[in-house]
């Protein structure tokens, strides 16, 4: 231990400056509200790092940019956040297509990134045989597991059988779609509606008519924010007779849980600011100190985690060379607000984070989000609607 | 049965928003000739004021539709004086690009100051439906229908029937000419723009009751809004109502009827302009 | 709209180029190409990306703007782009990127004609309008094709050009820039100049002059989109993936629209002085405030048109009357 501490103070005084991370973040566009959460989980972790001693001796310097949710700013950006500023390593990444623009200089660079965001499938498969890539959202794919489980559980409680699918017709709602139907069909469940929708013009009025005639169990919808109260308007105002309303967005509009239409809606997190666990608490908490609020966006806690794992490891190696702090990060194993993370293989990716069992459902119940599934993180158990 | 006729009623019901959004653009772009490319922008105040008197001061959106109207007027005329009349004789694309450009600083300050987060408005009636029979009719939907052809028909009737109207359709004909019979050619443009803004915010207040409200808001609906009223005939109203009826009900038809359909409702939308410019040109018409 | 869109300027006035008008435009070239060799430390890399999306702008400017000069304000650039983009990631799955590259911009510019046609008799809003919708109609195919066909709304992953090397990106996209200004000035110096300057200022008037019109619009749509695919091309190879919401979107036809008033309509210079004048801008906006730098960006744009009535290239020609490259 003190040869350990010898040699960082050693090293923090041989080398020319602090370690320097870059986050490249969608803080403007389309990625923006993803992209703020995660700059302020970063800002929190940041502080709390130095406060306790920097890394590798010296305070920890953090440089910002900005992909501006699109792949032609983002390759600038990543290739200035390596050269110009000349980082050690990258964090941040929140939309798949600037992940996937920046693969090719990643590899030239063989710049090391631990990568919060990005879950689709072709990320997986751009950074496949990228050594020093650590990817902590979960891919797409496990969603999916988790929503099965929960699906599978109202099968036995409830004796849901029937399944619809509403889904956004663009990259989001669309991926995987087939093996998710498959995979229903498969566990046994009745798929009786497959239907696209385009995300953000509140028009549910065909779909909504069309699921009334197949008779759901369960309305399972994939789409964003702004889809939430004009489905759920929707439904109420065509008296759609369903058990669960359960939607994936990537986020709620703001003041929806207000909304008496939101009631019984249920729907996938990695984590709510109500979330029961110790870890997840501490950071409500040093939230709430530091930006005077609570967020519900999980990008901000993800980008905390994920900084402080990075400096941990970095520490724990001892120095900033990318094969020792990789063996160090894939080695972690750490309470977080999200659950226990640690890293092994995805499909195509070798240091996967959160996988399918860090997923909770919720509902709206009484102005607020409860979680429901799985059990042992529940606080109540599903309100069905009939 | 049933179902074809709820189908024809969803559709009817969403084209009560496409002409909701295009009346105004109509008047500006149709009436007096001024492309606006930040129709949309307008539209995302109107939805952001009737969000903030809502959240903060427990205001009804539909009380304060005419409170919105009336300040997005003000911030058209504004916008009006500072910068568009400046570019009125200038060639016609130049006021794409000043627009575009004063969509973008909109949108964004928007995004600064409130965040790019969807934001939603509670009202007791937001789930309010008729149902007649089997069907049901979308209580907030049927209000942005009925306002829709209020505004329209007011619009038609003021352009007709009005000597301001007169002098609206006067000037967008000859601006030179206008002038020379002792037209005020200054304020005829400005009360046209201001009124086809504070028209783009009674359609915001009505989508931040339907929908959301929220710095892009606005994208969706101006870009059909602008399709529509060039569908219809630039300077014509009546046909603004037209033109969404049939593009809504086809969207519908084909959400409902063709398995998958949802994925080709905007190509549906689309094609049948397309079809509609290309057809009546080549019949000479137009 | 044709008519108010060109503030009645006389249809021909020079047969020919004076040289000193085309220096701006050798040294602008001049300076790219020897650009990447510059001593610009450690943001060369750095900048190289940068000028690497300047030059796939200044192409998409500078081919709409070729089909603006027949009076054809399309807003159906996004699906050449696109199609390009798309065309590179289908083909170059069976023959080699430079095969891969001048075919999808055929087939591209082969889709036009068929557009050209179709919308021939449209002009002003009415042609803009059926434009857009044609873009939206192409993106919903594509977004509808089968996974396996062309990726659906998933999008595809394209195969790197030139292996990923971003200073032999940057010269590709450079010749490519190049080949399209050569092209503007050989217009230019041809009687397509003139005949594209008549049919904008009234078709009526320019049959009577013995103008073909249907002949020359179609040429210019054709030349338009061909140029535009191998923007996309560029595009699509440099981000390794395309998706339908993206490369399709509206973005990519207004952007080449603002860009070439921004810089001067129906010049060559223009469009390509635009684009780099707007990607350094928002750069040096992007840096130095870091938060709502579109803001200014937007009151930016604002404020050069009313200034610049005629885009930068007012500037440039002010006090000395033509000679506009």
């Amino acid at each position: 231990m003190k040869k350990m501490l010898l040699t960082g103070v050693l090293l923090a005084l041989s080398s020319a400056g602090a370690v320097k991370v870059g986050a490249l973040l969608p803080l403007s566009g389309a990625g923006s509200v993803s992209g703020q959460a995660a700059r302020n989980g970063y800002l929190l972790a940041l502080e709390e790092i130095n406060k306790a001693g920097g890394v590798l001796g010296r305070p920890l310097e953090l440089e910002f940019a900005d992909d501006g949710s699109s792949p032609a700013k983002a390759v600038p950006e990543f290739v200035k956040m390596v050269t110009v500023e000349k980082v050690d390593f990258m964090v941040g990444g929140v939309s798949s297509a600037t992940s996937i623009a920046i693969s090719g200089p990643a590899k030239q660079y063989n710049t090391f990134m631990a990568w919060i965001g990005a879950a689709a499938v072709p990320v997986e498969d751009a950074f496949a045989d990228h050594k020093y890539f650590f990817h902590y959202h979960p891919w797409s794919y496990y969603n999916f597991e988790a929503i099965l489980d929960y699906f599978k559980h109202l099968r036995v409680t409830k004796k849901a059988r029937n399944i619809a699918i509403a889904y956004e017709d663009g990259p989001f709602g669309s991926a995987g779609i087939n093996d998710t139907v498959a995979a229903f069909k498969k566990a046994g469940f009745n798929v009786v509606m497959t239907e696209k929708f385009k995300t953000g013009s509140g028009n549910f009025g065909p779909i909504v008519s069309k699921a009334k005639a197949a008779k759901p169990d369960i309305f399972y919808w994939v789409g964003y924010d702004t889809d939430a109260l004009p489905l759920a308007t929707e439904i109420k105002q065509q008296n759609l007779n369903v058990g669960l309303i359960y939607g994936t967005p990537p986020s709620w509009p703001v003041g929806f849980e207000k909304n008496r239409l939101a009631d019984n809606v249920a729907g996938l997190s990695l984590w709510l600011p109500t979330s029961p666990n110790s870890q997840s608490r501490a950071f409500v908490n040093a939230y709430r100190k530091k930006f005077g609020n609570v967020t519900e966006e999980y990008f901000a806690p993800l980008a905390y985690v994920n900084l402080k794992t990075l400096a941990a490891a970095i520490n724990k190696a001892g120095s900033t060379d990318k094969d020792k702090v990789a063996a160090e990060l894939a080695k972690t194993n750490t309470q977080t607000p999200f659950g226990p993370l640690t890293f092994s293989r995805s499909n195509k990716t070798r240091y996967q984070g959160f996988k399918a069992g860090s997923w909770l459902s919720f509902q709206y119940l009484a102005d607020d989000r409860v979680p429901v599934y799985p059990l042992k993180s529940a606080k109540k158990t599903t309100v069905w609607g009939r | 049965m049933e179902l074809f006729l709820q189908t024809l009623l969803n559709g009817l019901l969403q084209s009560g928003i496409y002409a909701l959004v295009a009346s105004g653009l109509a008047l500006a772009v149709g009436v007096v000739g001024i492309v606006n490319f930040a129709h949309g922008e307008f539209l995302m105040i109107g939805a952001f004021l009737a969000w903030a008197l809502s959240a903060y001061l427990g205001v009804d959106p539909l009380i304060s539709l005419p409170f919105a109207a009336l300040a997005v007027f003000g911030v058209g005329a504004l916008t009006y004086r500072v910068s568009i009349r400046h570019v009125l004789l200038a060639p016609e694309l130049n006021q794409m690009l000043l627009t575009f450009g004063l969509g973008i600083l909109l949108q964004n300050l928007a995004l600064i100051w409130l965040g790019g987060n969807t934001r939603t408005v509670t009202t007791p009636y937001q789930g309010s439906s008729l149902s007649i029979g089997e069907l049901s009719v979308g209580g907030p939907k049927a209000i942005a229908f009925g306002l829709a052809v209020l505004i329209l028909g007011a619009l038609y009737g003021v352009l007709y029937r009005t000597t301001l109207g007169r002098q609206m359709r006067a000037v967008a004909q000859n601006r030179r000419g206008s002038q020379l019979i002792g037209i005020d050619v200054e304020r005829v443009y400005l009360i046209a723009f201001g009124v086809s803004c504070g028209l783009a915010a009674i359609a915001g207040v009505l989508v931040a009751v339907l929908l959301f409200a929220s710095p892009t808001v606005g994208l969706v609906f101006a870009l059909k809004a602008f399709a529509i009223i060039v569908m219809a005939g630039l300077g014509n109203l009546t046909g603004v109502l037209w033109a969404s009826v049939v593009l809504g009900v086809s969207e519908a038809l084909v959400q409902t009827y063709v398995p998958g359909g949802g994925g080709w409702s905007d190509a549906v939308f689309f094609l049948l302009i397309f079809a509609t410019l290309v057809f009546r040109s080549f019949r000479g018409a137009r | 709209m044709s008519r108010a869109m060109d503030g009645g300027r006389a249809v021909v006035r020079r047969p020919d180029v004076p040289l000193r008008a085309l220096l701006p435009l050798g040294l602008f070239f001049l300076l790219a190409l020897v650009f990447p060799f510059l001593p610009l430390g450690e943001r060369s890399e750095y900048l190289l990306q940068i000028a690497f999306f300047t030059l796939v702008a200044g192409v998409l400017a500078l081919s709409w703007d070729i089909l603006a000069r027949s009076g054809q304000v399309s807003l159906a650039h996004a699906a050449f782009y696109g199609l390009g983009a798309y065309g590179f990631a289908l083909l170059g799955k069976v023959m080699p990127w430079f095969l891969a590259m001048p075919a999808a911009a055929l087939i591209a510019g082969l889709i036009s004609l068929i557009l050209g046609a179709v919308t021939m008799r449209l002009s002003g809003m009415y042609f803009a309008i059926a434009t857009l919708a044609f873009t939206e109609v192409v993106r919903t195919i594509i977004q509808n094709l089968p996974e396996a066909t062309a990726g659906g709304a998933n999008g595809l992953l394209v195969p790197a050009l030139l292996g990923g090397n971003a200073r032999a990106q940057y010269f590709l996209a450079f010749g490519i820039l190049l080949f399209t200004a050569l092209v503007s000035l050989a217009i230019r110096r041809s009687r397509l100049h003139h005949a594209f300057a008549a049919i904008r200022q009234g078709e009526e008037t320019a049959r009577v002059l013995g103008v073909s019109v249907v002949k020359y619009k179609l040429l210019a749509f054709f030349i338009s989109s061909f140029l535009a695919a191998l923007g996309g091309v560029l595009y699509a190879g440099k981000t390794f993936f395309i998706n339908p919401l993206e490369t399709f979107s509206l973005a990519n036809s207004i952007a080449p629209l603002t860009t070439s008033i921004f810089g001067g309509l129906y010049t060559t210079l223009g469009p390509i002085l635009g684009a780099t004048v707007l990607r350094v801008a928002e750069e040096i906006l992007h840096n130095s405030i870091k938060n709502g730098y579109l803001v200014v960006y937007g009151l930016v744009l604002m404020l050069s048109i009313l200034w610049l009535p005629r885009g930068l290239m007012g500037l440039l020609r002010r006090g000395k009357h033509g000679g506009d490259v």
